[in-house]
């Protein structure tokens, strides 16, 4: 127990702080009215937390990849760029979504590309089917985060991203695991922000920043270690259960009664996700 | 108008040839008869115990030749048939967290140099590429005997302990799992073509 809580502090405590400190930055921005600058330093605290973290679990950080997961901070880093490009004034929606296409796409090929018993032309077909999925989800994301700008989603997040990471243990990869538990203690700090201060949300350009990690990390899990598809999608279908609070039935239910359904519809999901990567895999031995 | 090349050039290219040809012997690796064995301290068991595993699929050409300096070795192990006789603890060393085989299926060995290190023992030195990384290292093999087996077929053995840092190869994670360093030996033997 001492072995993992030693884990976790020396691999949540780093990401929080940076992400804090991003976060006070951002708030300071958006106090002087700096709006653009404030999205970007938001967008940055999932960034810059997560690589902190990522340092940490891999023991690098390189501009040129080598390893498969060396390409986890890029890809936050180019999310990163591309919240900042959409924050402009003038970029329509077709062009925003276009962008957040191409990009999903580059991303799941960058991913596959140095797998070495996948053809090309597989590899190609599956970037564009889960790079189209990405780009959905990191759509879906961003709409749920402007409409819902309160501590329950990056609480929700929270939740899932660990979930994740148990999901991920059993397939085999720790480190991924950890990865996945980084982005936990990320959208933690986000939620803790977020209690202090009210009207504050994910949804300045973190969401797709966030999206991309978390996709990243799980295409990573299915191809490169043993997780099955089916717990990575409902994973990523679990970040988007705040959505049940937007359909006909759910708007005739209490404040409260939404947010429990949200918070079942997430934990039911990722707990699937579990017992899948379980059946799949078997239960860990435990000490091996 | 070319002079004509006289016999006596030709003979005297062919003698080379020939003698190049007699003076290198080329062994196949056997992998029925070879070992890479590799041994690792599990410091998530309090540093208790090692752990040793091994790669049942190795391949590679061992090259003898009287000029010590025109011998050479090349060995291919498939990282994928790496077996510590634990299934999941398999899974965990050949995923991301450590070997990485989906993205890097083969381990290689090539030597650059051998050198002679006293009787029956040589200095080889060569690039080792492990994870993606290429390193080169200068490993003491010990001959560990030759002559023709059963079949009346000329075999050669040779074996190699040595110790690398799994961070200079690229896997740097994890260390409060599993320790830095690895000590590999490598046991082959080599049945002449």
């Amino acid at each position: 127990m001492i072995f993992f809580v030693k884990s976790a502090m020396a691999l949540s405590l780093p990401p929080f702080i940076a992400t804090v400190l991003l976060l006070l930055a951002s708030l300071f921005a958006s106090k002087r009215r700096l709006q653009i600058l404030s999205r970007f330093l938001t967008a940055s605290a999932v960034a810059f937390g997560y690589a902190t973290g990522h340092r940490i679990a891999t023991g690098s950080l390189l501009l040129i990849p080598r390893s498969v997961e060396d390409w986890l901070p890029l890809l936050a880093f180019a999310a990163l760029m591309l919240s900042l490009f959409e924050n402009l004034p003038k970029i329509s929606a077709p062009i925003r979504l276009f962008l957040r296409l191409v990009l999903s796409v580059a991303s799941i090929l960058a991913l596959l590309i140095p797998l070495a018993n996948l053809s090309l032309p597989s590899k190609l077909g599956w970037a564009f089917g889960l790079g189209l999925m990405l780009a959905i989800l990191w759509t879906g994301l961003d709409e749920l985060s402007e409409k819902q700008t309160e501590a329950l989603l990056p609480l929700s997040l929270s939740v899932v991203t660990a979930i994740n990471s148990t999901a991920l243990l059993i397939s085999h990869s720790a480190k991924l695991s950890q990865l996945s538990g980084v982005l936990t203690a990320v959208l933690g700090t986000f939620f803790l922000f977020c209690l202090w201060q009210r009207q504050w949300s994910i949804a300045k350009g973190a969401s797709g920043v966030f999206t991309s990690l978390l996709f990243g990390i799980n295409v990573s899990g299915i191809f490169y270690a043993d997780l099955p598809l089916l717990s990575a999608i409902l994973i990523w279908l679990a970040t988007l259960s705040g959505w049940v609070r937007s359909l006909p039935f759910s708007r005739n239910l209490t404040n409260w009664l939404q947010i429990a359904l949200q918070i079942l519809i997430s934990l039911s999901l990722a707990a699937f996700s579990v017992g899948i990567a379980v059946y799949k895999n078997g239960l860990p031995t435990g000490g091996y | 108008m070319h002079k004509p090349i006289s016999l006596r050039t030709v003979f005297s290219v062919l003698a080379f040839i020939v003698g190049f040809a007699i003076s290198a012997d080329t062994y196949e690796v056997d992998p029925a008869h070879s070992f890479v064995i590799f041994r690792c301290l599990n410091v998530a068991q309090a540093s208790s115990v090692f752990i040793y595993g091994r790669f049942t699929d190795i391949k590679g050409r061992i090259v003898i030749d009287k000029d010590l300096a025109k011998s050479s070795v090349e060995i291919t192990i498939n990282a994928e048939s790496l077996d510590t006789g634990v299934p999941d603890r398999d899974k965990h060393l050949k995923s991301p967290d450590f070997l990485n085989t989906k993205q890097f299926p083969v381990i290689t060995f090539k030597s650059k140099k051998v050198e002679s290190a006293g009787k029956n023992r040589y200095r080889v030195t060569g690039d080792l590429t492990l994870h993606g990384v290429t390193r080169t290292v200068t490993l003491t093999v010990a001959k560990v005997g030759e002559g023709k087996n059963f079949k009346g077929v000329p075999v050669i053995g040779f074996e190699t302990t040595f110790t690398i840092k799994r961070s200079d190869f690229g896997m740097k994670g994890l260390m409060n799992v599993a320790a830095d360093e690895v000590t590999l030996t490598i046991a082959i033997m080599g049945i002449r073509k």
